[in-house]
């Protein structure tokens, strides 16, 4: 599993973690879409173009998430992983992959209604890079 | 650190101002329940929202406070609109997430036999769970506006309800001064095909029986009698709710530098009353408080054609009425008394809901004598209260009483709670019929996950928040 699920009463906390910044947010995308439903169950067959801006890590790292959470919630599309991530100045592009949400074949789990900032942490040591973040649900 | 508390009396704690906090912390609890408060960060949120500009009096905490996002989940805060500010952290992610009543005029012995298939049908009629939207509510951009400006009226308007629901629901279900052009098109994305569905989480469809009556005369004014079979409905304002305090977190961070409002937590971030991006704020949340108000109508709608199917009756001939329908996660412009002067004033609740005493001109007429009803549910297998508004919580609380029994457990540690325990046929030993859209949903709400609602209301009762007015039980309950 490269993400765990932390002690919060009223939401869900994560901790991820990953090799470099790129595999840090793989590892988140599909930790989100995991509270979700079945991310597992996720064929990553179909694309669609992600692109973020933000003056920090931090806020980079919410908003690729966010950006993953909209495609589920209004377009129905559940996202399995985060390929070619590029990061050019404070804009972060890459593809997101994954296929249509089916409530037959994903196993939905819970509703998440939102990724905060709250007590949010973006970190590096040497060369494991790993993060903090709360969803509100 | 712990914070420091002083006894006022057995039910009211004083959190004394100190260091950057402009009033005191008020906390309604009782010896039994303050553990669980002190445990949770709760108290020191209670004291951060007491640093905001323009707060007024005081910064309440309800029995059932747990720790939320800036402000605490439980909380009750006015602020002056002169030098007081808004903050989206004040009312939440799920705006105007709340609670309908519905009573019927079926006794318990009327659904012998028949339960099952009752809750099967409404499980059915009312779409749950992750993803689910309604195939018979597929909506246009300019509906969607007319919702958002109208709530609860667009939908009696579309055939879904009565228009005496109306007249029984907070606000008469619409928030006036609504801004649909203020809601972003990813707001409006989100919510567009999610009216009329519950969601998930702590959101549900209860059908309970009314197991004892404290208050005849309340009661009788409600419509409520021993024994009656009502419907609770929990939900909010959906996705289009969601996005419009997200979007607007970033644009009140912006204008709390903007106006240099100094945020011991930057969840705080809000906007002075008097400014622009307040007024913006205002309308997108009175806009998705509209959503949710016509989403409970919408489903009311389901809750009454489910149960004529099932028992071949037309609501009308079974009675399906609204008893009230309050807002727990809102902001509002009320007239309160302060220090012997009538202000108007902003009142954020958030986990909290709004208990008027009798006389109040917002309370429906039919129950201005006894004050307006109160509902406050309990977990899935106890039980839930319906109680009045008084006098002493217009005084001392903006009129605000609590909204729950408060989640004391974390959802992985229900389940794991839960691990290995069949709790579908543990509810139907209790006579609770239990229909989830997942198991883990259905796990993750274990009774035991919550406080006991009783010691809540034991709080909100001794000093004098709301007056108890009935207890009700579940027999069948739909988790999303």
């Amino acid at each position: 599993m490269s993400y765990r699920v932390l002690e919060h009463t009223a939401d869900i906390r994560l901790r991820v973690s990953g090799r470099s910044f790129a595999g840090l947010l793989k590892n988140a995308v599909f930790a989100l879409t995991d509270q979700i439903l079945d991310a597992r169950s996720v064929r990553a067959i179909q694309s669609r173009k992600l692109r973020v801006r933000g003056s920090s890590l931090e806020e980079l790292f919410v908003k690729v998430l966010q950006e993953c959470l909209f495609l589920f919630d209004a377009r129905g599309f559940a996202v399995r992983t985060l390929r070619g991530m590029r990061l050019e100045g404070d804009v972060l592009e890459g593809v997101l992959r994954g296929e249509r949400f089916s409530p037959r074949r994903h196993g939905p789990k819970s509703e998440v209604k939102a990724v905060t900032f709250h007590g949010l942490k973006v970190k590096r040591r040497l060369k494991l890079w790993s993060a903090e973040i709360v969803l509100d649900v | 650190m712990a914070i420091p508390i002083e006894k006022i009396d057995d039910f009211t704690w004083r959190l004394r101002r100190h260091g950057k906090m402009r009033v005191d912390g008020i906390i309604y609890a009782s010896e039994k329940i303050l553990p669980s408060i002190t445990e949770d960060k709760a108290l020191d949120q209670v004291k951060n929202v007491a640093t905001l500009p323009g707060i007024v009096r005081a910064s309440y905490a309800m029995p059932d406070i747990h720790w939320g996002y800036g402000f605490p989940i439980g909380g009750v805060a006015a602020f002056d609109p002169s030098g007081g500010v808004v903050s989206p952290g004040g009312v939440g992610y799920d705006i105007n997430c709340g609670v309908r009543l519905l009573r019927t005029n079926l006794t318990r012995s009327d659904l012998q036999g028949r339960l099952r298939n009752l809750i099967e049908a409404l499980f059915r009629e009312i779409p749950s769970g992750v993803g689910a939207h309604r195939k018979d509510l597929k909506m246009g951009l300019s509906d969607l506006k007319r919702l958002l400006r109208k709530g609860a009226r667009w939908a009696v308007e579309n055939g879904y309800g009565e228009p005496e629901d109306i007249e029984h629901l907070e606000s008469q279900g619409t928030i006036p001064d609504a801004a649909p052009e203020e809601v972003s098109e990813r707001a409006r994305e989100r919510g567009k095909d999610q009216c009329g569905t519950l969601g998930s989480g702590n959101h549900f469809v209860e059908v309970d029986y009314v197991e004892q009556i404290f208050d005849r005369e309340a009661a009788a004014a409600f419509g409520l009698f021993e024994g009656q079979v009502v419907v609770h409905i929990h939900s909010g304002s959906r996705g289009l709710g969601y996005q419009v305090c997200d979007d607007f977190l970033g644009v009140m961070l912006a204008a709390s530098r903007r106006y240099g409002i100094e945020l011991v937590d930057r969840q705080l971030c809000c906007a002075p009353l008097a400014s622009d991006e307040a007024r913006r704020y205002l309308g997108a949340m009175a806009a998705a408080a509209n959503f949710a108000f016509g989403n409970r109508q919408v489903m009311a709608d389901s809750v009454r054609r489910a149960f004529a199917r099932e028992l071949g009756r037309s609501p009308r001939d079974l009675g399906i009425e609204t008893v009230y329908d309050v807002a727990h996660n809102i902001a509002k412009f009320e007239e309160h008394e302060v220090e012997g002067k009538r202000r108007s004033l902003c009142v954020h609740r958030k986990g909290a809901t709004r208990a008027f005493p009798p006389g109040h001109p917002e309370i429906p007429e039919a129950y201005r004598e006894v004050g307006q009803p109160v509902l406050i549910p309990g977990d899935m297998a106890r039980y839930s209260y319906v109680a009045a508004g008084t006098e002493t919580a217009w005084r001392e609380t903006f009129g605000s009483s609590c909204h729950g029994a408060g989640r004391m457990m974390s959802r992985m540690k229900a389940k794991k709670a839960a691990r290995g325990r069949r709790i579908y046929e543990e509810m139907e030993r209790q006579g609770i019929i239990l229909r989830s859209a997942t198991l883990d949903g259905a796990l993750e709400e274990i009774p035991e996950a919550y406080k006991d609602v009783a010691d809540v209301m034991d709080v909100v009762v001794g000093a004098g928040l709301c007056r108890a007015v009935a207890r009700l039980k579940p027999v069948g309950v739909i988790k999303g």
